[in-house]
């Protein structure tokens, strides 16, 4: 994988961990190519697992710097069974979690991934996911690329903020 | 049965004006009597009515494998607490239940659960019937998704508000996200207060 300078400094400035890495050794050469360079991830962070608690929620802000939409169509983790963008809503007083079956992220916005608003829900869990401080991701594009990032791994706070500036609109 | 609505925003733009984001809540006129329910703590011990007797509670439903809103709305609950600790005495602090309403997975990790959020709140489950006796006194509401018998990422949809329970065992009011610790705990400072010569 070969990136312009100026993309790994901004990744390296940007990222919270490490943005276009591969996500897994054991999968290597299983996927296309990673995605074009102006694709970034920011913050990308996951409260810490609970053990025997075998879902988790990952965060991040998503930065289309392409000429194209981007359409996120779904996400893996290794250890993870199933990777799936979840929008929570509420509604009449009641709460609930709706699968996204894709996101198209417009050319110069950023979608972001944030309590309660959008996650992505990661299930089926191995044990030792509680353990780690960083969680591998790749976000699978609707053109066959993708992008691999590592989500830190920390205490989910109080007081959030819950704005809606997002531009990205979930699109079914 | 009566019910004010209540914006606290309003309130609280006289009291303190930095403080009034966003704390939505309804006072019930006549607080609502709680029935007696079966239930068992993380400890593995009975909780029943007579726990949530003798001081305020605040009560909150979800389900452990909830991994979007449950964290955060018991970190903002803690929150509220440590920040009402400097507005009342000991006796008044309210206690933090978590109605974990989904027991098939939340009662294995209950403990666990617990103890990772290193809160001082109480998670509470038990048999279907006896929650959902729980539940409906609070007036609260909530669905499991589960589509199949093997399907075990299922969704918990469930009811947003924070039931606050009074000393006598009676729902006095509900409060909606999102949780501002600051300023859910002025919101609650005033309730309580205005509970005094009553109770
Ligand atoms: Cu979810």
């Amino acid at each position: 994988m070969k990136l312009p300078f100026w993309t790994i400094l901004m990744a390296a400035l940007t990222a919270s961990a490490m943005p276009l890495r591969p996500a897994a050794a054991h999968d290597h050469g299983a996927h296309p190519a990673s995605v074009a360079a102006p694709v970034k991830v920011r913050q990308a962070w996951s409260p810490r697992g609970v053990p025997g608690v075998d879902t988790r929620a990952v965060y991040f802000e998503l930065v289309n710097g392409g000429t194209a939409p981007l359409v996120i169509i779904g996400a893996e983790s290794p250890g993870f069974r199933r990777g799936v963008i979840h929008e929570t809503t509420t509604a009449s007083g009641l709460t609930r979690m709706t699968p996204v079956e894709q996101l198209t992220v417009p050319p110069g916005q950023s979608a972001s991934f944030r309590p309660q608003e959008l996650h992505l829900m990661l299930t089926g869990a191995g044990p030792e996911h509680q353990e780690n401080k960083t969680l591998p991701v790749r976000l699978l594009f609707a053109d066959g690329t993708s992008l691999s990032f590592e989500a830190l791994v920390h205490e989910a706070d109080g007081q959030h903020e819950n704005h809606r500036h997002r531009a990205a609109m979930p699109k079914s | 049965m009566a019910i004010r609505s209540f914006c606290l925003a309003l309130t609280l733009l006289v009291a303190a004006p930095a403080l009034a984001q966003d704390v939505k809540g309804v006072i019930l006129d006549e607080p609502s009597q709680l029935g007696d329910f079966q239930l068992t703590d993380h400890r593995g011990e009975p909780f029943t009515l007579e726990d949530l007797v003798g001081q305020w509670s605040l009560v909150f439903l979800g389900f452990t494998h909830c991994p979007d809103v449950c964290p955060f709305t018991l970190a903002n609950l803690e929150a509220v607490r440590s920040q009402l600790s400097m507005l009342v005495p000991p006796e008044r602090l309210p206690q933090i239940v978590f109605l974990a309403v989904d027991p098939a997975r939340d009662r294995p990790v209950l403990a666990d659960y617990v103890a990772h959020f290193d809160l001082s709140f109480i998670g509470i489950t038990g048999e279907p019937g006896e929650i959902a006796r729980l539940a409906h006194g609070l007036d609260a509401y909530y669905r499991l998704e589960k589509k199949s018998d093997d399907d075990d990422a299922y969704d918990v949809v469930h009811s947003a508000a924070v039931a606050v329970v009074n000393p006598a065992g009676a729902v006095k009011a509900k409060i909606t996200p999102p949780f501002h610790p600051q300023g859910t705990a002025n919101y609650l400072h005033l309730l309580l207060r205005g509970m005094e010569g009553i109770n």
